[in-house]
Order: structure tokens, then sequence, then C-alpha cells
């Protein structure tokens, strides 16, 4: 038996092909002028916590929270917000940082690694690919420091070997960040590199690392208690800086790359280094820096009980311009994929940052889904002038893992979750 | 002119019968399947919408009911060579052979485009139904056009850039264009046509294996418009040559 249909109207079959096709177009079309006039619904606005938000005024903080798919660039310019979002043609993903093989310590392009060998310090060099997160091994070169260490069988650093080596142009220095109480003279060296594919290991001796620069390692007033720990070394424009923790003070100095001569030296009292940062005025060892050449500033950020964020202008000497106290929440804590910025500005510190909150609840299924925050900060010289938090849809993204069951899922995907990236304060 | 618009309006009325059927099949099929893959439960998983679309089972019916709509068309044109022949008919009609060809391929073409449009549709509804289930009381602010755009599949039905739009377009030309060219090429056995579709048809596995994964080529970024014109390029070839072939009256 055939189905009948109702016969249509006389209008509606000579036209039929003509309405279908426009019912077609309509929805279609409809859906994606919905999908980009909905583009920038979601959540961004500047709320504030404490503090006038005048004290954004004359600067302006830019950045984006993005995914693979889409990204919202904004911009806070004299505290007044902007949003923008932008569709990605495809997918892109952002390749993590590297820090869990550089020790904190990123120089662009570059990954170093060290280790003891014997009695040397053998240093890898290896080109990173920042879009596909591919390195491939570079160079090889060792340094045999003649230093005595306090642990006699095996040497014990402050911070990790690469923490030590700085890049300037295509020259690269090392100095052991040795811990207190090492006997012997502190050396910065200008390392050269064989080719570890072209170049066999018995030509070492023609690449020995040449001393630019000799320190002391003995304090001043020798005691047991303060001995001198090197924390690292920093490159900015053409200038090496050498940090070390002595005497409870943060001694910074500054050397001539080239001649090896000291340009200038600054300290910060009340600094103490302690490895599990608990109690009030001390800080990990463990810092993170960034340099900016044109700027001729170094930015340092220890982490401790209250974080310590440094900006210090090298132009002249060493300066030391703001110095701010950052008291991280009780509830809050640093992740390995957080993210501070920070700029120096009208003499004042503005700070962009992103924290993971901690909660106590223990029955959530991992840590992975506790939220996260974008705050911004400004500081005159440890006063925190304001604090604001940058409210996004960010953390809708753990949906999924906060209705999982098992534990399963890792929010670690650039494509399928959002995050702050690109932060610029110009 | 006329001619053509008549001719339009008359094929697709023979096809509406089918087409409802296939429409409503496919949206109230695709919204089931989403109704029970949205009945969570404190012990499973509640992933996102757009997961969950592809999960529950909706992309298997889009593909199902495309494929027989191709195999529609295909009959619709083999239709003409059994019983009474009305092939012949349609070719001594009073309008340039063109028209003919025109007609039967735009209504095919009205058929994709109502597919994808109802696939929307069975999105948006879809998204109201799973975005009222999940049991935390958590949905994701704008979450719609979250889906929307990240996707995978959707973002091939309803691209939102240049190059994917035309890369969408040239995909469902070349398609259609092909399919009716392999129709025609084999009524008037002139088989070195099938080279050419093979050729096209080998892009088009390619080219839609590259967008339904496209998250995993991060790294190897593609515009797709080399692609695209090429799929363009073939399916312009499949028309000449079609209504080529359709002129001569080499299909009787």
């Amino acid at each position: 038996m055939r189905l009948r249909l109702p016969r249509m109207p006389r209008f509606i079959r000579k036209h039929a092909a003509l309405f279908a096709l426009a019912a077609a177009l309509i929805i279609i079309l409809g859906t994606a002028a919905d999908a980009f006039a909905r583009k920038d619904n979601g959540t961004f606005y500047l709320k504030d916590i404490s503090g006038s938000r005048e004290a954004l005024n004359g600067v302006s903080i830019g950045g984006e929270l993005s995914d693979g798919y889409q990204r919202t660039a904004f911009a806070i310019r004299d505290g007044r917000l902007t949003s923008n979002t932008h569709l990605n043609e495809q997918p892109k993903r952002v390749q993590p940082f590297m820090e869990f093989w550089t020790g904190g310590n990123r120089i662009p392009g570059w990954i170093y690694m060290a280790q003891i060998d014997s009695n040397q310090i053998a240093i890898s060099s290896y080109t990173a690919n920042e879009l596909t997160g591919l390195w491939l091994i570079s160079g090889k070169t060792s340094v045999n420091p003649q230093l005595e260490y306090p642990t006699k069988n095996k040497p014990v650093f402050t911070n990790e070997l690469p923490y030590g080596i700085a890049k300037i142009g295509d020259k690269v220095f090392f100095t052991p960040p040795v811990i207190a109480g090492t006997k012997g003279t502190g050396t910065i060296y200008e390392l050269t590199f064989y080719d570890w594919v072209l170049e066999m290991q018995n030509k070492l001796a023609n690449y020995k690392a040449v001393p630019v620069v000799e320190y002391s390692l003995e304090p001043e007033e020798p005691s047991e208690a303060n001995g001198i720990d090197v924390l690292g070394l920093e490159a900015v424009g053409d200038k090496l800086v050498l940090l070390s923790a002595e005497n409870e003070t943060l001694r910074i100095r500054s050397f001539d790359s080239a001649s090896g001569s000291l340009l200038g030296e600054a300290r910060l009292p009340d600094f103490r280094l302690n490895q599990m940062a608990s109690d009030g005025d001390s800080y990990k060892p463990a810092y993170k820096a960034e340099s900016v050449d044109g700027e001729n500033r170094l930015y340092l950020r220890f982490p401790g009980g209250p974080q310590l964020l440094l900006s210090v202008n090298l132009s002249n000497g060493v300066e030391l311009e703001n110095v701010a106290r950052l008291n991280l929440e009780d509830s809050e804590e640093e992740d390995y994929n957080s993210l501070t910025y920070m700029r120096e500005r009208n003499g004042k510190l503005y700070v962009f940052r992103t924290t993971r909150e901690q909660t106590d609840e223990k029955d959530l299924p991992n840590r992975l889904t506790f939220p996260w925050h974008g705050y911004v900060y400004a500081y005159d010289d440890s006063a925190l002038l304001y604090q604001g938090e940058l409210v996004t849809d960010i953390n809708d993204d753990l949906l999924e893992l906060l209705n999982r069951t098992d534990n399963g899922g890792f929010p670690d995907d650039s494509v399928r979750y959002r995050n702050f990236r690109k932060i610029s304060i110009p | 002119m006329k001619g053509f618009y008549r001719l339009l309006n008359l094929e697709f009325v023979s096809w509406i019968r089918f087409l409802a059927g296939l429409l409503v099949g496919s949206f109230s099929l695709s919204l089931l399947l989403l109704n029970s893959a949205s009945r969570f439960s404190p012990w499973t998983n509640q992933p996102r919408y757009e997961d969950l679309f592809v999960s529950s089972g909706c992309t298997i019916v889009f593909f199902i009911a495309f494929v027989l709509l191709c195999l529609y068309f295909l009959k619709s044109v083999y239709a003409g060579y059994w019983g009474s022949k009305s092939v012949y008919s349609y070719l001594t009609l009073p309008v340039r052979r063109d028209a003919l060809y025109w007609s039967k391929l735009l209504v095919f073409a009205t058929g994709m485009l109502l597919l994808i449009a109802v696939q929307l549709l069975v999105f948006r509804l879809g998204y109201a139904l799973v975005d009222s289930r999940y049991t935390s009381g958590f949905g994701m602010h704008n979450g719609w056009y979250l889906a929307l755009i990240r996707s995978e599949f959707i973002r091939i039905l309803l691209p939102l850039s240049l190059s994917r739009l035309l890369s969408t377009l040239s995909l469902l030309l070349a398609i259609a264009a092909g399919l009716y060219y392999g129709a025609l090429c084999e009524r008037s056995r002139k088989y070195y046509g099938f080279f050419g579709i093979a050729a096209a048809a080998f892009l088009i596995v390619k080219v839609l294996l590259y967008r339904m994964n496209e998250t995993l080529y991060d790294a190897d970024p593609h515009s797709l418009y080399g692609s695209s014109l090429l799929l363009l390029a073939f399916a312009a070839a499949f028309v000449w040559h079609g209504i080529y072939l359709l002129r001569r009256g080499s299909i009787a």
C-alpha cells in the first residue's frame, strides 16, 4: 500500500524547491550569524579586590585568553577593560613551557642541561622549537671548576645547574651555583660547545672554558651561618648578572661580559634562603627571571611565604627599583603552568598573574579541577596600590573533569582548555 | 529560464516524500540518541556537549542520511531508464538540456543543505537538552557558541572562516557533481570519466580526514585553498563534461 501524502496547494508545488532552499539557507546562515553574535558573550570584566583602580592610569595591560579554537584579546587601559574574540582558522596548540628540564631558567629557543660527570660539569645544549615542542641536541662541552665542595662525595648546588647558564648573543656563560661552604674561587666561564654530531669527543681540549670573571666565595665575615650561596647567572643586554645570597642579603652584581669588570652591585636586605620557605622572610632559591634588554631591566621572582618580586635596573650599575612582597592567599597556590608577568612602568610595578585556587575539600576528584584566577596588581615600592581580578569563564572548561567519576583527564591541553597567554604591558 | 524553474520544482516535488522521511527520520533519531546518551547518573562521566554529540552516534546518523541522499539521487537518475523510460520524454522536452542537468543537480544540492540545516537544528535543540542534565548543575557559560566552534564535526558543516567555508563548499560541489557525472559516464559508456572521479574521491577523502582531525595537525597548518580550488576545478570539469554528454544525447 502506498502512503499518500495530502496534496499540496498549487502555489507551494510551483515553488517548492525555492522554499526548501530558502529554509535551508536561513537555518544555516542564521546559525552562523548567531555564532558570530555570541562570540563576545563570555564573562569578561575586572573586579576590584583592593585599592583604587586609579593606580592603573597611564598603563596598558594586554593579553589574551585563548584555547585552540579562539582567542579573546583583552586590554586594560587606564583601568578600563576591552576585549574582542577572534576565531582561529585552524585549531592551534601552544607548547607548554619547557621548564621541567631547564630549571626555570629559560633562554628562548634553547635548552641547556648540565650534570656532574666525575669532577667535571658536562653541559649539553639543545635547540628548541617552540612551535612543535621538539628539541634536538646541538652541542656539548664541559667545565672543570677547581672547587672543594662541602659535601665530599657528591657536590650539592643551591639551584639546578642550568641556573648558572646565561646567553648573550652567541656567547654562553656559566658559573656553578654552589652552596655556602664551598672552597675555591667562584668563576664565570665563557663556554665553547663542540658540535655533537660532527666533532668527536677527543677534540675536547680545543674547547676549554675560558674564565671571564672571578669572584670570592669567602664571606666577608666568616661564620657558620653566613656563607655565600650562588643562586644563578642572568644576562641583560651585554651584561652578566650574578645573583647570590650572603649574610642574609640578596647580592646582585653586574659584570661587563667582554672585559669581566664589575659595573655595579646592590644588596637587598632581609633575604634568607630556605628550601622549604615556610616562615616569614625566607625564600626558595629556585627563582624565576626575565630580562628585558630594551629596558635594561631584570625582573626576578622568588617563591616563598610571601612571594618576592623585584625589578632591577641595570642601566647604570645596579639599582633595585621596586621590591614587592606578594602575599599568596592561603587558599591559592602556584602551579607549574601558572603565569606571572611583571613590568616596571611610571615608577610602579604592574603584575599580572594566574593562580589555582586551593581548597580543603578532599573529595574532589583531583586538584586539577580547582578553579583558576587571573589577578592584576599595582605596587609602588612594596605598597600594594591595587589588586583586581579578571573574571572570565576559564573555569567552565573544567566541566568534564568536575563531572567525571574516574580520575582521568588532564586539563593541560592548550587546544581544549582556555588559558591566559601573551600578556604584555607595553 | 522559466522552463528550468518549472523543471526544478517538478523534480523537487518528486523528491519531497523521500526528503521528508529522511529529514524527519534523522532529526528524531538524533534527538533520541542524544536523549539516551545524556541520561547521566552520578556514576557516569559527563563529557562536554560537543564530545557527547559525537559519542552519542548523531554523526553516524548524519553520515547514513547523507549516503541515503546520495543513493536516492542516483536512483532518481537511473529511474529514467526503468519502466516507461522517462529519460526519453525528458530529453525531448522543449527546454535546453542544460536545464535538465542543473535542475537535478540543484535539487540534490538543496537536499544536502536541508540535511545540514536539520543537523544544526539537532545540535541546537540537543544542546538545550544536555545542558539541563549535568548533575552538578554546572553548565558552560556561552556554551552553545563554544560547542559550535569546538566541535570538529560542526566545523565541517558550518565553517566560520573563509578557508574552511571554501573547503566545505568545494567538497559538497565536488560530491554532487561527481556523483551525477559518474552516472552520466556510465550511461554513455564513457568509462574513462571514472579516472577523474577516482582522483576527486581521493582528494575528498584526504581533505575530510584532515578536517576531521584538525587538532592533530596543529604544527602543520594548511589553508586548504589549494585542495579547495582543485576540487572546484574537478567539479567544474564534471559539470562541463556532464552537460556535454547530456547535450549530445549519448546517455540515451
